[in-house]
């Protein structure tokens, strides 16, 4: 007791300004939403839910047509979205944002889902329609480079020519799903036994495998390399956001591989038409507009890019999805092979 | 009462680790797939420590030639200067790195570089603080006779050599579990043992596998921190500056990685501060992650300062001071992970990860800067006791007087360092309501420059919190003088 005495106003301080910043904290993070009678849950990844991604806007726009307030909660991917609903959390989502082509099998086998008839939506080309999934946008994959570096491949053989020894960034498959996308992507493309083959012979052009696909681009982004694996979309950043031409994606004549982002609702959601009417709104043309310019991906329906800088000047061979869905069957032992090839 | 504190950190520090043995399926990992798995992490940890407490040794010398040309006052500010890079956030090191070097070197060999750049400054002072302890009073004796300094060090080497060996250790069990720099440089390789549980935990969602690693790494580490629980063996207390020696040379290694740091950042800050004055976004979520950082750092700084007062206290008697040893956490990934599971939201979970962070930094701190003032006040806490005093009149009337300035102090240090911290709170959080989570999304989103500028941002914020508890330790110190 002594020593609290003599210490006593610095005490009071700390308590006060604690209390201070716990107030101001508490009003900052407390939107009105809260107040109002319906509320949705949607489970989605942070670049989505951000002040900055389309999240806030799409949730706005939906409150004031359906009067029901979107509450978001967040998990930082694919894969850890899925392991929230089967933590089963205490404030189970309605809705799902997040999974991918390549979660979807997990998905599909590890979950129950609520059902949900999508009629009369005018859908892009080769978009796999796999409900009770909602494909809300997508994108196709490539390599990224910068305008002034050199030529770009044509075709993926020519990677392993000696003029891009140690010129790509890749991610790992093991632990991104854009590194899964590219091993998806070399596999499809030349077949399972000779991808590998390939891949073993990409190992000289091959300049850092990073865990994820931030930490790969903010690498080439300081010109730490020259190629990076990517979205088709990413150069579109820099071109709307920074005024920056230089960055291009690579057009290869061999077909590009791609990644979906679906939505879904759980089976035990407490909101289901609440979230039906979400996914729906979603498709719509003015909002697909605010997830192609927020999230940089392509819309899923029909005329929503057309006349932006979205709609790309070339047309862009893309891959049967069902020929990776075969190979994501086995993909325990496709990682495995990859981590043999020690890379 | 001391039993009843023990049991409680007891509980604190190893029961929600335990509590994530529920997902384990059993053993999967054979002790040969380990020794394969962990070739490379010890590897780095030993090339790491090896080379940091190389260069440390040296910068050490610089050290020494400085103090005999400068007033103690500009010593004590190049002191910080060299610890710089040990304090910052890794990510702010890494970015910075990074832009000075257009092929930096990834995997082992670059992890090894930004380790030795990160701790050479700490190794250095944890050195320096050696040569005095140990041999700045035989210095002091050597110089008048003129010997010189190669030939007395030689001479003097068995004296230190079993600090250094410890300090090793400790370095080894640092970059063991190293976690932000392997991440990002180490690339697909598993660079550390750290890496092979957040590898599981995040990116294979395999939790049963997480936690034989957690296993095999507590094995692997508990032995050596029961070890370098010695650190420093010396327990005499004639600690006298070692001014024999020193070069010009090394003086330079304690400027330069501090420098190079500076320098990466400089360059992009122009841009940067371009992109954060334009920035609808920063403006609107600004108050939420500037009082969410200074929320965050105030109360794990409290809540360090509470767990240091109670070390110190269950420290005061040797039975079960040897018990504190085993409050140690040797996966900080696994340790934040279990309370993970505990599913908090909104504010809560704010407190929540300043309490872990609080938890995962005060075994390290009382090592760092409580321990020896406890060990020198033992002899004074025995005899007051044998004369009959009463043991919470003695706790707050002799030794919180001598050991409050220190915890303030690291309780700054602390609240910095959580500040700073987005890996733990990236999990436990879930949204951005602290400037080093909105830094990291930042990076996520392409926009480098302006997560170069929350980068200086959040030294402010650090700066700020520590300015505080530093205000509470000169208090405090006035107090009770």
């Amino acid at each position: 007791m002594w020593y609290v005495r003599r210490m006593i106003l610095p005490f009071l301080i700390f308590g006060l300004i604690v209390f201070v910043l716990s107030v101001i904290f508490r009003q900052s993070i407390e939107t009105p939403t809260r107040t109002y009678t319906k509320t949705l849950q949607v489970l989605s990844y942070p670049n989505f839910t951000n002040t900055w991604g389309p999240g806030p806007e799409l949730a706005k726009r939906f409150f004031e047509e359906y009067g029901v307030s979107i509450k978001w909660v967040e998990a930082s991917n694919a894969g850890m979205i899925l392991q929230l609903l089967r933590q089963e959390h205490k404030e189970i989502p309605d809705v799902v944002l997040g999974l991918d082509i390549l979660s979807l099998p997990i998905a599909e086998q590890g979950f129950k889902w609520h059902p949900i008839s999508l009629k009369k939506v005018d859908w892009v080309q080769d978009i796999p329609i796999d409900e009770p999934f909602v494909p809300f946008d997508w994108a196709p994959m490539t390599f990224i480079y910068k305008r002034q570096n050199m030529l770009p491949p044509k075709h993926l053989e020519e990677l392993k020519q000696e003029k891009y020894i140690n010129s790509l960034a890749l991610q790992d498959p093991n632990s991104s799903s854009t590194g899964m996308y590219f091993l998806m992507w070399v596999l499809s493309v030349m077949g399972e036994d000779e991808g590998f083959q390939f891949l073993q012979q990409l190992k000289p052009s091959i300049r850092v495998i990073s865990p994820s696909w931030s930490a790969s681009y903010s690498l080439f982004k300081n010109d730490q390399v020259p190629y990076v694996f990517s979205y088709f979309t990413s150069p579109l950043y820099h071109h709307l956001e920074e005024q920056d031409f230089t960055y291009q994606p690579v057009y290869f004549e061999d077909p590009h591989v791609y990644a979906v982002e679906y939505g879904a609702i759980p089976e035990n959601c407490k909101q289901c038409s609440a979230a039906e009417d979400f996914l729906k709104f979603l498709l719509r043309p003015e909002n697909q507009k605010i997830i192609m310019q927020k999230n940089f991906m392509l819309p899923v329906i029909k005329n929503v890019k057309k006349g932006t800088e979205f709609d790309f000047p070339q047309k862009i061979q893309l891959i049967d999805p069902k020929t990776y869905k075969g190979l994501l069957e086995h993909r325990e032992d496709l990682l495995k092979r990859w981590q043999a090839l020690q890379l | 009462m001391r039993r009843f504190f023990l049991a409680l950190l007891f509980i604190l520090f190893w029961v929600p680790s335990l509590t994530l043995f529920r997902f384990w399926q059993g053993p999967s990992i054979s002790i040969e797939q380990i020794l394969i798995l962990y070739k490379i992490p010890i590897l780095q940890a030993l090339i790491s420590a090896a080379l940091t407490l190389f260069f440390g040794f040296y910068v050490a010398q610089g050290f020494i030639f400085l103090r005999q040309r400068v007033s103690t006052r500009r010593l004590a500010f190049f002191e910080y200067i060299a610890m710089v890079p040990s304090f910052l956030p890794s990510l702010f090191v890494i970015i910075s790195v990074l832009s000075l070097f257009s092929q930096f070197p990834f995997g082992l060999i670059g992890v090894v570089i930004l380790h030795v750049i990160t701790m050479t400054g700490f190794a250095s002072l944890m050195i320096l603080r050696t040569l005095d302890t140990r041999l700045g009073f035989h210095g002091a004796i050597a110089q008048q006779l003129g010997a010189t300094p190669a030939f007395f060090l030689k001479k003097m080497f068995p004296l230190i050599f079993r600090d250094l060996l410890l300090l090793f250790f400790i370095l080894f069990a640092y970059f063991f579990t190293s976690i932000s720099i392997p991440v990002i440089i180490g690339g697909s390789a598993m660079t550390s043992g750290e890496k092979l549980i957040y590898d599981q935990i995040f990116h294979q969602q395999n939790w049963s596998h997480a936690v034989d690693y957690f296993v095999w790494q507590t094995l692997l580490l508990v032995p050596i921190f029961i070890f370098t629980q010695k650190y420093p063996s010396s327990d005499f207390t004639q600690e006298e500056p070692l001014r024999l020696g020193g070069s010009r040379i090394f003086s330079v290694g304690i400027f330069l990685p501090a420098g190079l740091i500076f320098l990466g950042l400089l360059g992009r800050l122009p841009q940067g501060l371009h992109a954060l004055f334009s920035s609808q976004e920063f403006l609107a979520d600004a108050r939420t992650i500037i009082s969410g950082s200074l929320l965050l750092g105030f109360i794990c700084g409290g809540l360090t300062i509470l767990w240091l007062t109670l070390m110190t206290f269950i420290s005061l008697q040797p039975t079960s001071r040897r018990w504190l040893r085993y409050l140690y956490i040797s996966s900080a990934t696994f340790f934040a992970f279990s309370f993970y599971t505990w599913k908090l939201s909104g504010v809560n979970s704010l407190l929540l990860s300043a309490l872990v962070l609080s938890l995962l930094f005060s075994p390290v701190l009382f090592r760092l800067g409580i321990y020896q003032s406890v060990v020198r006040l033992q002899s004074q806490w025995e005899m007051a006791l044998c004369l009959g005093s009463h043991q919470g009149f003695l706790f707050s009337r002799v030794i919180v007087p001598q050991v409050a300035h220190h915890i303030a102090i690291l309780g700054g240090l602390s609240a910095v360092w959580g500040i700073s911290d987005f890996a733990i709170a990236r999990l436990l959080l879930r949204q951005d309501w602290t400037l080093s989570l909105w830094m990291e999304t930042l990076v996520q989103q392409y926009r480098w420059d302006m997560a170069l500028v929350c980068s200086w941002l959040l030294i402010v914020l650090g700066c700020v919190v520590f300015l505080f508890f530093w205000r509470v330790a000169d208090v405090s110190r006035q107090k009770f003088m």
